[in-house]
């Protein structure tokens, strides 16, 4: 043996850092042969040592296979990559656009209406509530009498009715899901009824005479004004976020008593005054109470042994407010410069 | 309902600004729209007082006046008749600006220097009284800037009133309810009516009610010797404050009693009133009746009226007649003060479409016991500030008399209902300053109502009371609450958020549109009768639409003239018609789906590519597959609203709705020019054929076989029935079918089409032979040509 194990693994060292070299510095598909035929060759510099490997003593034959393979590979690896790079920037010879916008699928969107509506519906529905539904197309019946507003009630006055006979109108709240719910289903309820409302008021920045509200009703025993304030504030924050305050106003429904305005804080500036708030730092909301005992009468519901809380809101207002939306136009008219940012 | 904080002070003690005040008046339920302070539109005007006056040489009517404003003597020329030494009067000096921009500069007048003007009420845009100059209080000291007087701490507060509180219709209601949480309580005016005790009333007044249902209480006073005349200026100023322009001492005392107790008043000029006596009674079938805003009206029998001896002269509570009016010659008054029916009088100026601030009190409800103060209230002011003298005692006619109502509240139901305990002493304390009157018997709160609160009924609405006092914010929310869960299934609602993501995930943009519509829109879409609104807002938006398609259309057509040309929109909405006309509706919810213009507009890949027919037939397949509705076909269908290219929808064999493509009278109808494709499927029917439950398919083991055929084809031969054919001749292992190339042209002859079908084959017990799948492809091919004549192409 002429050479030490050592030497020869120095020596194919060198050669791999020759190679490396080498190939570095080749720039075409000739030179690339060249050098495989060099190296790789029957007769290449890597075929020679090969010979090398029955000479060494058996022990240390699996170390030197082992070096001459991975130099081996190496150099296979490294001109065929090298070949494949040069067959692909010989194609950029007709030039591809990468740059070309991606083509996007039609994806459709929710109207921002319905994603309030949604989000509203979602927050309830995972704090125990059903969804109910109820007719557009009501009768007195449903939309005022049962719910303690006979005829000639001066309550009637801020409800501007659309009727179609003398019984039949379109429904101006969604109040009416109530009764009906209640007529269907005995306590424990414990509800919420989004739907569509119409009054006959003139169009205008915030009127339109089609409107969405979501009405929410909680009958059982032991249910209280302070559990009506509990699930506000916990809607709220689940719609606003956790610093959101809640502020309940005495104020009049025929079918509640107590019945409550509610505010929210700002949203905008926090409660300090902006222009959202119009200064007071309070956002009115909507209506609520605990349901008049003429009401649970209509549907024959004892109560001294149950008592309830309904409350209201308007998707409208809460999706102009959010979204900063200054004009309820905007909803119905489904302009596709407004539809597409939602 | 609007009241200044002076006016709030003649009543109650307190020392908040009026914000403070609006911000505890909201949490305690009456809630605040707005707080404006006074304005008046004039400078340069200062009191003075007239200390000479000479008449003009050569004016029949012009005075010479001496005025001290102060500081100064200036002269003034004016023509007014009342100008006397003494009067105490307003002043614009030279340079001072009056409403409508008029600026004065001293002038000459007849050859005399005027070096300002003594102003008319209606030249400062106080009043309407022109005729003659205001006189001023003479408390008010020469050369003040009477701007500046008159508008100092006169900061309005604007109150939206809920329509239980008839009460707080009156400013003394209002101040009832500061007093409350200023710790004070309130003070109604007193006053002395100054009586000739030598004349009776009812000598002068007789009273007769024939409808004590209707009317349960009239009271009435006779005044004579009044001096019909211009306000004084703190009576023109508090109304017009409040929004009531001042017309002359009469009505505006009758209006200001009213503002102050809530308690509408009427005064009748007595010369008028034959007999001197009143008859309250309903109306006669087909009377009329000619009302102070001279309208004659048409009563009913319900309509309560106020009559003399043998006409009507007033309706009741709602508007005074024109034949029986306070004019500037008036004398004697026959003044009224009332408590009429609430459900009466409401029913009564619905009908006839007249609502005044009269009725809207009555149909409230006022004060019952406060009739009489009321009365004598504006009785003492028309002696007061109208030089009358009152016949002794006034007329109460008060059949049946109102008692108060007596409640009691168990401490233990205001726990059950707000959820706290309040204290019984706290709660006594609460209704105390309310004015209730309270008696606690074995720790049961018994209370008798007072008359100015009609509102307060039953047991829940004293909770309110003590709880509104109380504060609603000073109860705690209870936000961990045990949930009894509702776990009823709502099935629509998942479905309908289903077939909204479904919608949306196929392109569609989700529009939300008006129900209310305009007839000649929806009628060609309903098969029966549309329904129509009785009151409409306006004729474009007077029917309930019967289809989605007319507002799906409406939305497009407002898309297209902005420049939108491409498109896909849906809607879940309801639809609406009559069975029975007049009887019986049907309320439906419907889904839409509308189409038109390029499918990828806008974007540089094929951009012209138009949405077809069959894009859209594609999408609702695609829907019906996604929302696990098995069986769908199409059938042949004759929409009159279609073109010739439309279908029925099927599932099971029962129609669940249509598509096609809108034709020509329908796109000239609704001003479109584009091409549009619909589809309108109903919401319940659909979701009547809605699978719910998913199982899982084995994937075959083995493999299968694919084959492609390819068939030349008469062009009016529908694909349907070769796939049919296909179907029925390919045994038991064909287990797809689809057609994946459609070809007409120049490679083949006219006429004909070529038709390419993709099948897949197999069977889930075994790998299938060549042999078996080519017997399979010969019966097709065979059955093919047999049945329908149809060629292999080759």
């Amino acid at each position: 043996m002429d050479q030490s194990l050592n030497d020869i693994i120095q020596q194919l060292q060198d050669i791999r850092t020759q190679f490396e070299k080498e190939i570095e510095a080749c720039s075409g598909a000739e030179v690339l042969e060249a050098l495989r035929i060099k190296y790789l060759s029957k007769k290449g510099i890597i075929s020679g040592y090969l010979a090398l490997l029955g000479k060494v003593a058996p022990e240390e034959r699996p170390l030197l296979g082992q070096q001459l393979n991975e130099l081996k590979s190496l150099a296979q690896n490294l001109i065929a990559e090298r070949v494949e790079g040069l067959q692909l920037s010989h194609r950029t010879h007709t030039f591809f656009d990468t740059s070309l916008p991606g083509i996007k699928p039609l994806y459709g969107r929710k109207h921002p209406l319905r994603v309030v509506q949604d989000e509203i519906k979602s927050i309830f529905t995972s704090m125990g509530f059903r969804i109910e539904m109820g007719p557009e197309l009501e009768s007195d019946y449903y939309n005022f009498e049962a719910l303690n507003i006979p005829v000639n009630h001066p309550a009637r006055d801020s409800h501007d009715t659309f009727y179609i006979t003398d019984n039949l109108l379109l429904r101006t709240h969604t109040s009416p899901v109530q009764v009906r719910t209640m007529e269907k289903f005995k306590p424990p309820i414990r509800i919420i009824a989004p739907g569509r409302c119409f009054r006959k008021d003139a169009i205008d920045a915030t009127h339109y005479p089609t409107f969405h509200q979501v009405e929410g009703l909680v009958v059982d025993e032991g249910i209280n004004f302070a559990d009506l304030k509990g699930i506000i504030l916990a809607f709220a924050k689940k719609l606003l976020g956790e610093d959101i305050k809640i502020r309940f106003r005495p104020s009049y429904f025929p079918f509640t008593e107590p019945s409550a305005e509610y505010d929210f804080s700002c949203f905008k500036c926090g409660g300090t005054g902006c222009r959202i708030c119009k200064g007071t730092g309070w956002i009115e909301i909507s209506g609520a109470g605990m349901v008049h005992p003429a009401v649970f009468k209509y549907v024959d519901y004892d109560s001294e042994k149950y008592t309830g809380y309904a409350f209201g809101m308007g998707i409208e207002r809460i999706a102009m407010l959010r979204y900063q939306i200054d004009d309820i136009r905007v909803f119905y008219e489904n302009d596709l410069r407004f539809l597409q940012q939602f | 309902m609007k009241v200044t904080l002076d006016w709030l002070k003649e009543y109650v003690n307190f020392k908040l600004s009026a914000e403070e005040v609006a911000e505890k008046i909201t949490l305690q339920g009456l809630e605040v729209d707005g707080i404006t302070y006074v304005h008046y539109d004039f400078n340069g005007v200062f009191v003075g007082t007239i200390t000479t006056v000479e008449a003009v040489a050569d004016s029949d009517h012009l005075s010479r006046c001496q005025v001290d404003v102060g500081n100064r003597t200036l002269q003034v020329v004016c023509g007014a008749p009342n100008v006397r030494s003494g009067l105490k009067v307003p002043v614009a000096v030279d340079g001072a600006l009056l409403p409508n921009n008029i600026r004065l500069k001293t002038s000459t007048i007849k050859g005399v220097a005027s070096e300002g003007m003594i102003c008319s009420a209606a030249e400062l845009g106080i009043s309407n009284q022109s005729d003659i100059v205001l006189e001023l209080d003479n408390q008010i000291p020469d050369g003040l800037n009477l701007k500046e007087y008159l508008e100092k701490g006169e900061a309005v507060i604007e109150i939206d009133v809920t329509a239980n509180r008839p009460d707080c219709l009156g400013v003394i209601g209002v101040a009832r309810e500061v007093a409350v949480f200023s710790g004070s309580r309130v003070k109604k005016p007193e006053f002395n009516v100054r009586e000739n005790s030598d004349q009776h009333v009812d000598e002068l007044i007789k009273v007769v009610i024939l409808n004590p249902e209707n009317c349960p209480r009239y009271t009435a006073r006779y005044i004579e010797n009044v001096t019909i005349g211009p306000s004084p200026l703190w009576l023109a100023k508090r109304l017009e404050a409040v929004g009531i322009r001042s017309i002359n001492n009469v009505v505006d005392i009758t209006n200001f009693v009213m503002m102050e107790t809530g308690q509408p008043l009427h005064a009748f000029d007595y010369d008028t009133i034959a007999d001197g006596t009143i008859v309250v009674r309903n109306a006669k079938p087909d009377e009329s009746f000619t009302t102070l805003d001279e309208v004659e009206r048409k009563l009913d029998e319900e309509s309560c009226m106020i009559c003399d001896a043998q006409k009507p002269v007033a309706l009741g509570g709602i508007m005074g007649g024109l034949n029986s009016e306070i004019t500037g010659s008036t004398t004697r008054i026959l003044l009224e003060s009332a408590y009429f029916n609430p459900d009466n009088i409401r029913r009564t100026s619905k009908k006839m479409g007249l609502s005044t601030d009269s009725s809207q009190r009555f149909e409230r409800g006022v004060d019952y016991d406060g009739v009489v103060y009321a009365l004598n209230r504006a009785t003492a002011l028309f002696c007061e500030l109208g030089g009358g003298v009152a016949a002794h005692g006034y007329v109460d006619n008060y059949p049946n008399k109102i008692e108060k109502t007596a409640i009691s509240l168990r401490p233990s139901r205001l726990k059950q209902v707000l959820g706290i305990p309040i204290d019984i002493g706290r709660i006594e304390d609460i209704l105390r300053s309310l004015e209730f009157d309270v008696n606690v018997v074995n720790d049961v709160i018994h209370v008798n109502v007072p008359s100015h609160r009609p509102d307060v009924s039953i047991e829940e609405d004293l909770i309110e009371e003590v709880a509104r006092i109380y504060g609603y914010n000073n109860i705690t929310g209870n936000i961990s609450a045990v949930i009894k869960l509702d776990s009823r299934k709502n099935s629509i609602e998942s479905f309908s958020q289903e077939v909204r993501d479904i919608s949306t995930g196929i392109g569609y943009l989700e529009i939300v549109t008006n129900t209310l519509i305009q007839k000649s829109e929806t009628r060609p879409f309903c098969v029966n009768e549309p329904i129509d609104i009785r009151n409409p807002l306006s004729e474009d938006l007077a029917s309930l639409r019967s289809s989605l398609i007319p507002s799906a259309l409406i939305v497009a057509r407002w898309n297209l003239n902005r420049q939108n040309r491409s498109f896909k929109l849906f809607e879940i909405g309801n639809t609406f018609h009559w069975l029975v006309k007049g009887q019986q509706h049907e309320e439906q919810t419907k889904i839409v789906y509308l189409g038109t213009g390029n499918i990828r507009e806008g974007i540089w890949a094929e951009p012209d590519k138009a949405i077809g027919f069959h894009d859209i037939k594609g999408d609702l397949e695609l829907f019906c597959d996604r929302l696990n509705v098995r069986n769908v076909d199409f059938q042949d269908s004759s929409y009159s609203f279609f073109d010739h290219r439309q279908l029925d929808l099927t599932v099971d064999g029962a129609r669940i709705g249509c598509l096609g493509s809108i034709n020509r009278n329908i796109q000239k109808l609704f001003e479109i020019k584009n091409e549009i494709f619909v589809a309108e499927l109903d919401f319940h029917e659909l979701l009547k054929h809605k699978e719910w439950e998913k199982t899982y398919n084995s994937i075959p083991k083995f493999p299968s076989i694919f084959r492609d055929l390819s068939f030349l084809v008469d062009v009016d031969v529908p694909s349907k029935r070769i796939i049919a054919e296909i179907w029925q001749a390919g045994g038991e292992y064909l287990r797809s079918v689809k057609l994946y190339d459609l070809f007409t042209g120049k490679q083949i002859e006219n006429n004909k089409k070529s038709l390419t079908f993709s099948l897949v084959y197999f069977s889930e017990e075994r790998t299938l032979t060549e042999e078996e799948v080519d017997s399979s492809i010969s019966q097709i091919i065979d059955s093919l040509k047999q049945k329908l004549n149809i060629n292999l192409r080759t």
